[in-house]
């Protein structure tokens, strides 16, 4: 086989980085459009259900993606699929443009139907993504490249996109004109999201299709029900954490308005260390990805405004900020003591009540928060499996997002609803399991047998030394 | 197993035999003791006021307690060769001066003089008998067997010895009691009992070289590549550092909470048996019945400890909260080693907000906490140790790492850094900057294997 040329290798992984960044923003693009068409109505709830109900659409319809994908990888030849995805792309752009969000006067239907074209087009960009990124990791590279590392641009984008809802959230007076304004964004952004995964689809297969194999099925060992379930819980613990945090913080020690924002910037900015450390050795675009998600940081700058009310010196801030970038930036081997560490604390400062000042207080509940999120999603992404079962591995990180968090807030709640301090209890719950979800005795790959809770085996590294080598 | 080449594990060739592995086994446990047992015999022969003064005592104890370094260097030495046949006759001439040594040390008393060849011929011994030892074990793990052998297993039994010894001098240098025997009786049969052992090992080896001349794996084939000086910094580390959280701890109790007489045996008694639970349980693939053996024979180390706590406690109003103390020391002891990198963390925290936090701990509650960190530590770090150890064909290599951190880590701790905090905080600080780079020496990232 020919290898491809540079250029042509440049200019395909750039446009898939920009459709993959894309696709994360425009899932967190419709979310104000569709509540913004919720009809004005008098109620009990008034319009909670609805959002919610709108919310959860938001969230599932990434999963439906990549159950979808999955499915597509476990027929023999997927061309007949790509020639659906490719019609079922053209009917959701056409939808798009045709079924117009009217704000002045919104309906029932019109709120229905603008939601269900919008989670088609969700649905849609998660599937392209999840193939996208297989075929990427079906290619011969001249160095070892791991198609997971480009779905850190899938989580920049997401990252945005929540920044994008906190400044909706934020700027109440000027609504109207910037949802009309992001829907029209939105509707320009699928079509060039899909011209990009087009042309960068075209590119990759072009210098490699004589050598696709006919069979696209997974060849590698499948990873067994075990390590799947790790991977589900290893992505829920975080996620579940955070919610955790934000709700025990915002109801024992401060309400901020915002407050969420920070531990979720922190939470996707985890996610980009891992996706990016753990997927490469060393180059330098693991570097850059890190550098770009600093950038994240940003808006957070106008949320130490509202540390006001602390009336503390900047250097506190600083300090704050500081401990979290490294809590975050930490060597990931760092991260389980460190975890033990903040853990203890919090137990302390929840249980024996230790007097420590708020400030302190909330740094170190987001210290332990951020901490455990760079550890569990370390983990996962270090455990992921070959390359061709991708789709397998990222359907299980977010159904296991999704579910944990779910499970966290429906059924916990409803199980402990009895207790006294409930809030107190499940939170423990959950902080102590962030913790467990590491160290337990997970099957570490499909090849290799549980570590078992006595260590045996554990010579297992100088058997890396091989036999070979001189006695000088 | 996996720390063997494929052609070390062969069905239809035979293991040594139990009787051998048994024979080693008291033969190890008794060189384990030696440096122990001969310090009381040695300072009953110290003329007072001598050469040294008052310095005399601990001249004798780091003479015989560096022995076994010395013989493990010799040992690590005389493995920068291949095997070859010298070996065996070097081993021979080194034993053939213990006679000599021993003879001349107990001529006719000639007061500091007498005493120094005397515990001079003594160390002498000690550090032949490991270096024997060490050369024996490393032999061992040169013979194809019908089962997975790792030869470092074997030094549980070195381990165990040790603490016994250690437990019997105390109790011997503490009670003075009245032995039927006088004291050269006992200097004799010491000194025949490391005879015998010795000569046991100089056997073993023959043996073993005769045996394994039919099933000797290739000489290139089981040679490793040196494990490379990062390496051989980390075993240091890792030896040494539980030692130094230990006196740390031990003495932070003493003079900060509570002084409670011979209250540094039990986190030294636990120290042993984190060793017994590593060697144990790192060197062996699957749960062999040895295995569960060498960690249930470590249980009856605490009988000293119990004896002591219901010295300290006669009427029993304590018996709760010790019998929880110990139920939490243990679990510390014998957790899965996976599990204590987190749980030490969880401890370290808790550890640094009783050393500088004004929190009302409670005393019971402050010495469980220092007491459980060290023994998680132990476990870690001996863990941590074992399971990145050298091929057993560099057996030498890495008993010298890590007994020299050991030593290293007790001298530097004890002597080197109150010396340079002396102006500072002092002991508190050495305690924090101990316990901190218990933690740290774990988690840093070490080159794993002489390839990586």
């Amino acid at each position: 086989m020919n290898p491809p040329q540079r250029s042509h290798v440049v200019i395909a992984m750039v446009l898939l980085a920009a459709a993959l960044t894309s696709s994360g923003v425009l899932a967190f693009a419709f979310w104000p459009i569709c509540v913004e068409l919720i009809p004005p109505r008098p109620g009990w709830f008034g319009n909670f259900p609805e959002a919610f109900t709108i919310v959860c659409i938001f969230f599932f319809a990434p999963l439906l993606g990549f159950l979808l994908a999955w499915l597509a990888t476990l027929v023999r030849s997927n061309r007949w699929i790509g020639s659906l995805l490719f019609m079922a792309w053209i009917g959701a752009t056409v939808a798009v443009f045709v079924v117009q969000p009217d704000f002045e006067r919104p309906t029932d239907l019109q709120l229905w139907l603008n939601v269900s074209v919008y989670a088609l087009v969700i649905v849609l960009l998660f599937i392209s993504m999840v193939l996208a990124l297989r075929l990427l990791g079906s290619l011969s590279w001249t160095h070892d490249f791991n198609p997971l590392f480009m779905f850190s641009f899938v989580v920049l984008g997401c990252a945005i996109g929540l920044c994008h809802i906190y400044y909706y959230w934020e700027n109440v007076g000027t609504r109207p004109w910037y949802v009309a304004n992001i829907d029209l964004g939105a509707r320009i952004g699928v079509v060039v999201t899909l011209a990009f995964y087009l042309i960068a689809n075209r590119l990759f297969g072009a210098w490699n299709l004589a050598n696709l194999p006919t069979d696209t099925r997974a060849q590698s060992p499948p990873p067994g029900w075990l390590r799947r379930m790790r991977w589900m819980l290893l992505s829920a613990t975080p996620a579940i954490v955070v919610i955790g945090m934000i709700g025990f913080v915002s109801a024992e020690i401060q309400h901020f308005t915002i407050f969420w924002s920070l531990p979720w910037t922190f939470y996707f900015l985890s996610w980009l260390v891992a996706l990016t450390r753990m997927t490469h050795a060393r180059n330098s675009a693991r570097v850059l990805v890190q550098a770009l998600a600093v950038v994240l940081l940003l808006p957070l700058l106008w949320w130490i405004t509202e540390f006001d009310r602390f009336e503390r010196p900047w250097t506190d801030f600083s300090m704050f900020m500081m401990a979290l970038l490294v809590a975050v930036f930490a060597l990931h081997r760092m991260t389980l003591p460190l975890q033990g560490s903040l853990l203890a604390l919090v137990l302390l400062l929840m249980h024996l009540q230790m007097p420590l000042e708020d400030f302190w207080a909330i740094l170190v509940h987001v210290s332990y928060s951020v901490a455990t999120c760079w550890g569990c999603h370390g983990d996962v992404v270090k455990d992921a499996p070959e390359r061709d079962r991708l789709p397998e591995f990222l359907l299980c990180v977010l159904a296991g997002f999704v579910v944990g968090v779910a499970l966290y807030l429906v059924v916990l709640e409803f199980i402990l609803k009895s207790m006294e301090r409930q809030p107190i209890v499940d939170y423990t719950i959950v902080l102590v399991a962030g913790v467990v979800v590491r160290i337990m005795p997970w099957p570490k790959s499909a090849g290799e047998r549980d570590r078992g809770w006595f260590d045996m085996g554990a010579t297992c590294e100088r058997a890396d030394e091989g036999r070979h080598g001189d006695a000088k | 197993m996996s720390n063997l080449p494929e052609d070390a594990v062969d069905s239809s060739r035979p293991f040594p035999s139990m009787l051998l592995i048994a024979l080693l086994a008291v033969g190890l446990a008794i060189s384990g003791a030696a440096p122990f047992l001969v310090v009381p015999i040695c300072l009953e022969h110290i003329p007072r006021p001598g050469l040294f003064g008052p310095l005399v005592d601990v001249i004798v104890g780091c003479m015989l307690f560096s022995s076994p370094l010395l013989g493990l260097l010799l040992a690590w030495l005389s493995s920068f060769g291949q095997f070859r046949s010298w070996n065996f006759i070097w081993l021979l001439g080194a034993w053939s001066t213990v006679p000599v040594a021993l003879i001349s040390g107990r001529l006719e008393r000639r007061a500091d003089v007498d005493m120094w060849m005397f515990t001079s011929a003594y160390a002498w011994t000690i550090a032949v008998l490991f270096m024997t030892l060490v050369l024996t074990l490393t032999r061992l793990s040169r013979t194809t067997t019908s089962r997975p052998f790792n030869p470092l297993f074997l030094f549980v039994f070195v381990v165990y010895g040790c603490a016994v010894g250690l437990g019997v001098t105390i109790w011997w240098l503490e009670s003075q009691p009245e032995l039927p025997w006088t004291m050269p009786e006992i200097d004799t049969v010491v000194i025949c009992c490391l005879v015998a052992t010795g000569v046991l090992f100089l056997t073993v080896y023959g043996y073993v070289g005769r045996w394994s001349s039919r099933f000797l794996i290739e000489e290139s084939s089981t040679w490793t590549p040196s494990p490379g000086w990062l390496r051989r910094l980390r075993w240091l580390l890792l030896g040494g550092m539980p030692a130094c959280v230990i006196i740390g701890a031990t003495s932070y109790v003493n003079t900060d909470l509570a002084p409670i007489p011979f209250w540094w045996l039990l986190p030294w008694t636990f120290y042993f048996v984190t060793w017994m639970v590593a060697l144990s349980r790192m060197t062996h693939d699957r749960a062999f019945l040895s295995v569960w053996l060498a960690q249930i024979l470590a249980l009856p180390l605490l009988i000293p400890a119990l004896l002591l706590a219901r010295a300290l406690d006669p009427h029993g109003t304590l018996q709760w909260g010790m019998a929880i103390s110990l139920a939490a020391f243990l679990i510390a002891a014998f957790m899965p080693h996976f599990m204590t990198l987190a749980i030490q963390g969880a401890l370290l925290a808790v550890v640094l907000l009783q050393l500088y936090s004004q929190l009302p701990f409670g005393l019971d509650w402050a010495i469980l906490v220092h007491v459980s960190f060290s023994v998680v530590t132990c476990w870690g770090c001996h863990g941590d140790a074992v399971k990145h150890a050298a091929a057993p064909d560099r057996l030498p290599d890495f008993l010298f790492f890590v007994i020299a951190g050991i030593f290293a880590g007790i001298i530097v701790y004890a002597f080197v850094v109150p010396r340079i905090f002396a102006m500072g905080p002092g002991p508190i600080l050495e305690y924090t900057i101990a316990v901190v780079a218990s933690v740290v020496i774990r988690v840093i990232p070490w080159p794993k294997s002489a390839s990586a």
